[in-house]
């Protein structure tokens, strides 16, 4: 009985602890994908001339934390790169309302 | 007749081509000297009892307090030692015997008030420190470092040597045109996390407070480079300086003498005609 009990709770453990893993995997698979679309949008941002000083530190860091499994900050800073390149793409896009500006 | 009609109509054409081509050449010109008005009108109106000059003085133009350390501290310019040093760099012959002399008009004395200028040949924007630098790679020599050290002092001298010459930037054919326009563009343009563009703080908040310091006019800005900075202790060039101001709004900066940076100090300089050069000097 108490056999089968271990038995039971091991299996158990087994299944939970797969599943985590594959459930890791799958987090991992997708900040690896998100990282790849970051550095895109980044070098995008760069070539439009309006990048900003922090990004290129918060792919840095994401990149890191994927490397040490800590995917909450991966995550985190991916966000901020996002962020960060919509923002530039912006100014960019704003930039050619300038050309003509004189000042007041 | 009709032969007659066809080379009239062929003649008026020749002439109205070469008219409007005289006439983009003139209104170049024209536009820039139009943009320099409302540049300047612009100070004119928000200080009016500074006088145009002043300004080449940066911030110690606007606020008092500045003004009378600044000149304490130019009683004994801390930039002396750099135009020393740069002097004798500058005559310091190359491997080949050639000097920078030889890569300049007047032998490089007085020339800074002509810089930068468009380079047809090139067609690029070209600084004093691009020159010096193409000045020791054609006569094979290793470029310097642009921001700070040799080039800096080099530069200083050269300023030195040009103190109280007008500037007087031309922008004449379509591709100078075009650049002044790239130039004028990332002035006005807002950039960097904090959504600031060179104007706004150097036009909008001039003389105003940001953090502990005063933000100087962008008027007469250039003239004083390079300058010896009490943050940097030490000769920076221009190029250094927007790098700084560009991490400042949190902006990822140029590198410098990029084209970018090149463009902008072409519009900005171009603003200053009819200043002096008063390079190098001090600053906070």
């Amino acid at each position: 009985m108490k056999n089968i009990k271990f038995l039971l709770i091991a299996v158990s453990l087994v299944f939970v602890g797969g599943n985590v893993m594959a459930g890791n995997d799958k987090a991992k698979l997708q900040l690896k994908r998100s990282l790849k679309e970051a550095e895109i949008q980044y070098a995008q941002a760069v070539k439009s001339g309006f990048a900003w000083n922090k990004t290129a530190p918060a792919l840095k860091k994401a990149k890191a934390a994927i490397k040490k499994g800590d995917y909450g900050v991966a995550k985190k800073q991916l966000k901020k790169v996002f962020s960060d390149v919509k923002g530039t793409m912006a100014q960019a896009k704003m930039a050619e309302q300038w050309q003509d500006y004189i000042p007041k | 007749m009709k032969n007659k009609f066809i080379s009239v109509v062929i003649i008026g054409l020749v002439f109205s081509m070469s008219n409007s081509f005289a006439g983009d050449k003139h209104d170049f010109n024209g536009k820039v000297k139009k943009d320099i008005e409302s540049f300047q009108n612009f100070f004119k109106k928000k200080f009016p009892s500074v006088e145009l000059d002043d300004y080449a003085n940066g911030v110690y133009a606007l606020d008092s307090a500045s003004r009378e350390q600044w000149q304490e501290i130019e009683e004994f310019p801390p930039y002396e030692l750099n135009v020393d040093n740069g002097e004798i760099l500058y005559n310091k012959p190359f491997a080949n015997g050639k000097t920078y002399a030889d890569c300049f008009a007047n032998k490089g004395i007085s020339i800074v008030q002509d810089y930068p200028y468009f380079d047809e040949k090139s067609k690029q924007v070209m600084t004093i420190e691009l020159a010096l630098n193409n000045c020791r790679e054609s006569n094979g020599e290793k470029a310097l470092k642009y921001k700070t050290g040799a080039i800096a002092d080099i530069s200083a001298y050269m300023s030195f040597t040009s103190r109280g010459k007008i500037i007087d930037i031309k922008v004449d054919t379509k591709d100078a045109y075009n650049a002044y326009m790239s130039g004028k563009k990332f002035f006005y343009a807002k950039r960097g996390q904090l959504n600031f563009s060179c104007a706004d703080c150097h036009m909008r908040l001039a003389g105003q407070k940001l953090r502990a310091d005063i933000a100087g006019p962008a008027i007469g800005q250039t003239t004083g480079f390079p300058v010896y900075r009490s943050k940097w202790n030490g000769l920076g060039t221009l190029h250094r300086r927007y790098g700084g101001c560009n991490k400042n709004i949190r902006a990822l900066p140029f590198k410098a003498q990029s084209t970018e940076y090149r463009e902008l100090q072409y519009f900005q300089t171009a603003m200053n005609n009819g200043f002096k050069i008063n390079g190098p000097s001090a600053r906070k």
